[in-house]
Order: C-alpha cells, then structure tokens, then sequence
C-alpha cells in the first residue's frame, strides 16, 4: 500500500473544507484536501447571512462574491396560509438592530453549485492539494486512541494511507470519518427521534409573484419568503431573475409522500400546492428537472475534537435550515477550526486536551440558532397559531423588524425565543386555545448542550 | 414565608389542573408531581402573571420545579420591578 505523510489532512472539499485550505494556507500551512466527490457538485443550503461578508472578505473572495451572479438579499417575508404577510428590510437605523454599527446590509441567496466553487478554486490558487474521487475508508488510530492516519481509496480504486497528526472533517452531514469514530450520538437520543426531518428542494421558472408583493410597494425581489405551515415549513428564495428555490423541511411522519405517484416532480409539485399561497405561485410555472432531497437532517456530534482531529461544519452539527445557519456555523467554525489547529501545529500538540478548545467554543456559539430552532420547530405547527403570529407581525412592523435582525444574525437568537413565548402566551390569552406543539423536543436537545458544556467545565 | 402568596399560588393551580388534591399541596411539591403539564403550565403562568403583575419569560417558566421555586420567582419578579 502507497503510504504517504501530512501534516494536515482535510477531509471534504465543500464550504467548510475549501474555507479551512484557505485560511490554513494563508498562515503557511499547506494541507492535503480530499473528497469523494467531483467538482462542481449540488448541495441544499442556499441563504448566505450578512454577516458572513466578513468571512468572505477575510478568505479573499469578496469581490468575486460581490461582482459574481448572486442575488443579494435583505429583506425578509413571512406568509400565512391565508396569504397574510409580514415583511421587513435590514436598515440598521432601527432600534432591533441595537446600534447598527455593523457594515454589511445584505447577504446573498446562492447557487451552490457555482457558490461553492469560488471557495475550492480559491483555496486550489493558494496552492491546496486538493485530490477529488478520493473516499475516506478508515482511520488509523494508535494503542493511545490518538488519530495517526486515514485509509483513502484514490480515484483510481488505489487504497492509499496517508499518516497526519491532524484531521480536519469537513465531510458534512454523512461524513464517514463522524461514524468511523462513532461520534454521532443517535438521532433518537438527540432529538428524540423527531428531528429526522427531510428537506426538499426545487427550482422554479415563471413563477407568479402577485399572492407575494401585492399591497407592498417596497418589495425586494431577493426577499426570502417563510411559510410556517402544520408539519411542515417551506422556503422561497430567489436565485436569478427567473429562477427561485422552492422547498420544504417536513417531520418525517409525513410518509410516503410518492405513493401513488410515478413522477417524482410531480409528487414535488403537489406537495408545495398544499400550501395555498403557493399553489397560486407556482401554478403554471416551469418546475427544472434538478431536484435535491435530503433525509433524516438533524444531528449533533458527542464529539467535535479529539486527539488528532477537529469536525467542521456539517461533520459536526447539522440542523432544520429554517434560519439559514448551514454555512454560517461552516465558516464560523472553520475559523474557529484553524486558529486552534494553528497554534497545535506551532506547539506540535494536537492531543485531545489541545484540541478540545475548539470544541468549547464552537458549542457555546451554537446555543445561539439551536434557540431559534427549537422555539420554531416547538410552537409553529398549528394553522390557526401560524396565522395568529403572521398577522401580530403584520400590525407590529418593529416585531416583524426583529424577526429580520435575527434571521440576518445581528441580534441574539435567544429574542426570537423570547418575543416567541409572548406571543404564544398572548394567543392564549386572546383565544383561549393553545396552539397544537408538535414535541420536537429541544428541550432535550439544549440539555444536551449544557451536559457537555459541564462535563467539559468539569475536566 | 409568604402565607398569603402560598394560598394564592395554590387557588391558581386548583383552578387549572383538575387532577390536583389541594390538601396535597405543600411549599417543596414538584409541580409535575402534582398534574402541571405542558398544557395547564401555560394558563398557570399566564394567571400568575395578571394575578401578581409580572413576566416571566419561557426561561423561567422552565425552570419552576417546584411550588416554592414559583413563589420565589415571583417575589423576585416584583422585587426587580419596585
């Protein structure tokens, strides 16, 4: 068997992979990236935060961003099932934005396909060793438990081993290395089983705008749309001029959703005219033959470092998209990532006691989306509920504002669960009912948050 | 310990949770214990909330174990009101 050495070894060629090859070479390191795929290649995840412009500027690829055919978006809409709209648009004037000294008022909706590569390439200028069709097949560890190496099977079916004292996993949500290691708490554990969600996205032509921007002069015509619906929310973010993602995240409980069905579209089709705004938006538009499925999304690494590696991105954590967290916890923690792998490459320490700062941090600034997440995914599953808050939003423009300073990541996540709670609290004054909660059970979730963070406290 | 905040506390649980047994219920009784439930929590806390003029936020609510827990946070409430 072919044996080679790096020191670094970066598993995946994705967002979070290329953004760690950037910035590793940008402080001398160079690493060795691998991926089983070719590039270019699809992936779900579209809504680029604000404040992720600074990591691009940092990663050198703003201007390429900037200028390059992305829609630019800061405006944000959430549509009931009746058709009743809230709307707002990032200004940092307003009092939600709790000073507004920040400095970049959109972010972008993103084709990943194209997105993605603008990161590889950059990262393969900077001189990255980046070897695509390469599989991760095994890791090597020592008597100590320590990661020494990985076993790849290159891309010409040559199964290769390559020693390294630091793996980076940037291999996303069904990353071989996270169960090698068996670092994947079960999705029951974590999420009580509810959480193994699919998501579904589509592209649309010639969609019909009217049920959208009526009635709203100031519409943006890169404003993402919400639809809260019962079992299910669904997106709507323009691309292009004539092109926009529709798509879903339902509970898995909603089953067998081809039955009956011999066109896959179709079946696709039909399950967004369940909502009936959308059903007016799509119908007579052109559905694209690209469609993306994910199944079971949710989870959370027991582990994010170890002695002799780092997981990154979705290798780590993945949740429900609903606030566009996927590559901003990418690039967040890929920055996090390579500070610490820096300074363990300075001190030739990359044990797990080194290593395990990392992980710290990245946990702690999860708490921030996993708050939203679970106060979402907890109260918006009741029609009547939705339309409750829908329409609060729509009498209390500076709620509506707040809404759009979290979701564009320039106020605390835990406001959105605050304003949530008040709000329910005000339904059932108001209407006497409570609204139906699906159990999705972050509670257990954010438990498990604190469990580590106390057990690590504790070491 | 405040005995009129007790009886109050103990009508409003009466009045939302039908399983109660109002004789049963002393200053350390879980509140799960004694039939609060997801369901009845949100109409205890918004009787507490008008009957005592505070807000709790979800944080609060879920961290009320027990009958004492939800006295002390009252009084906390108002104390950071006065």
């Amino acid at each position: 068997m072919k044996i080679e050495k790096y020191d670094v070894v970066i598993v995946g060629a994705g967002l979070a992979g290329s953004s760690t090859a950037i910035r590793l070479l940008q402080n001398g390191i160079k690493p060795l990236v691998i991926d089983k795929a070719k590039f270019p290649r699809e992936i779900v995840g579209e809504g680029l935060s604000p404040i992720c412009n600074v990591y691009l500027k940092e990663l050198g690829v703003y201007d390429e961003i900037y200028n390059g055919n992305y829609f630019k978006k800061n405006s944000l809409q959430i549509v009931a099932p009746s058709g009743a709209k809230a709307y707002t648009q990032v200004d940092f004037e307003k009092a939600e934005y709790q000073g507004g000294n920040h400095t970049y008022t959109w972010g972008y909706n993103v084709k990943r396909i194209d997105f993605d590569m603008v990161f590889f390439n950059k990262a393969k200028s900077l001189g990255a060793d980046i070897r695509e069709e390469h599989t991760l097949r095994d890791v090597i560890l020592n008597e100590k438990g320590e990661l020494t190496g990985i076993i790849v099977k290159d891309n010409q079916n040559e199964v290769v081993q390559i020693n390294t004292k630091l793996v980076i996993d940037c291999s996303g949500r069904s990353s071989v290395f996270a169960s090698k290691l068996e670092l994947r708490d079960k999705l029951d554990q974590v999420f009580d089983g509810q959480w193994a969600n699919f998501a579904v996205r589509c592209y649309f032509e010639n969609l019909n705008m009217e049920p959208l921007i009526k009635d709203n002069r100031n519409y943006h015509k890169g404003t993402v749309n919400m639809f809260p619906s019962s079992d299910c929310w669904y997106w709507f973010i323009p691309l292009e001029d004539n092109l926009t993602s529709i798509g879903f995240v339902a509970r898995s409980k909603v089953n067998d959703i081809f039955d009956g069905y011999d066109d896959k579209l179709q079946a696709y089709r039909d399950l967004i005219s369940r909502h009936p705004v959308l059903k007016e938006v799509i119908k007579g538009a052109n559905m694209l033959d690209s469609v993306v499925a994910t199944s079971r999304l949710g989870h959370m690494n027991k582990q994010m470092s170890g002695p002799g590696y780092l997981c990154v991105g979705d290798s780590a954590f993945f949740a429900d998209p609903a606030w566009a967290t996927g590559m901003t916890i990418a690039l967040k923690s890929s920055k996090l990532a390579v500070e610490v792998a820096v300074e363990a490459c300075n001190k030739q320490d990359f044990s797990g006691e080194f290593l395990n700062r990392y992980e710290e941090v990245y946990r702690t600034f999860l708490e921030n989306p996993v708050n939203s997440i679970r106060a979402y995914n907890y109260y918006y599953n009741d029609i009547d509920y939705v339309e409750f808050l829908v329409n609060r939003l729509s009498d209390n423009p500076s709620e509506m504002d707040l809404m759009g300073a979290i979701l564009f990541d320039y106020a605390s996540h835990t406001q959105f669960r605050d304003w949530t709670y008040r709000a329910y609290k005000a339904y059932v004054k108001e209407t006497g009912k409570i609204p139906q909660m699906d159990k999705v059970s972050q509670f257990d979730f954010e438990k498990g948050i604190n469990n580590t963070i106390e057990s690590l406290t504790r070491v | 310990m405040n005995e009129q905040m007790f009886n109050e506390v103990v009508e409003i649980l009466v009045q939302h949770v039908d399983t109660i047994n109002k004789d049963s219920i002393k200053l350390d009784s879980d509140l799960k214990e004694l039939g609060v439930d997801s369901l009845n929590n949100i109409k205890i806390v918004l009787s507490i909330e008008s009957k005592f003029d505070v807000e709790f936020s979800e944080e609060d609510a879920a961290n009320i174990q027990t009958v004492n827990d939800l006295i002390k946070l009252i009084i906390s409430k108002q104390g950071a009101l006065a």
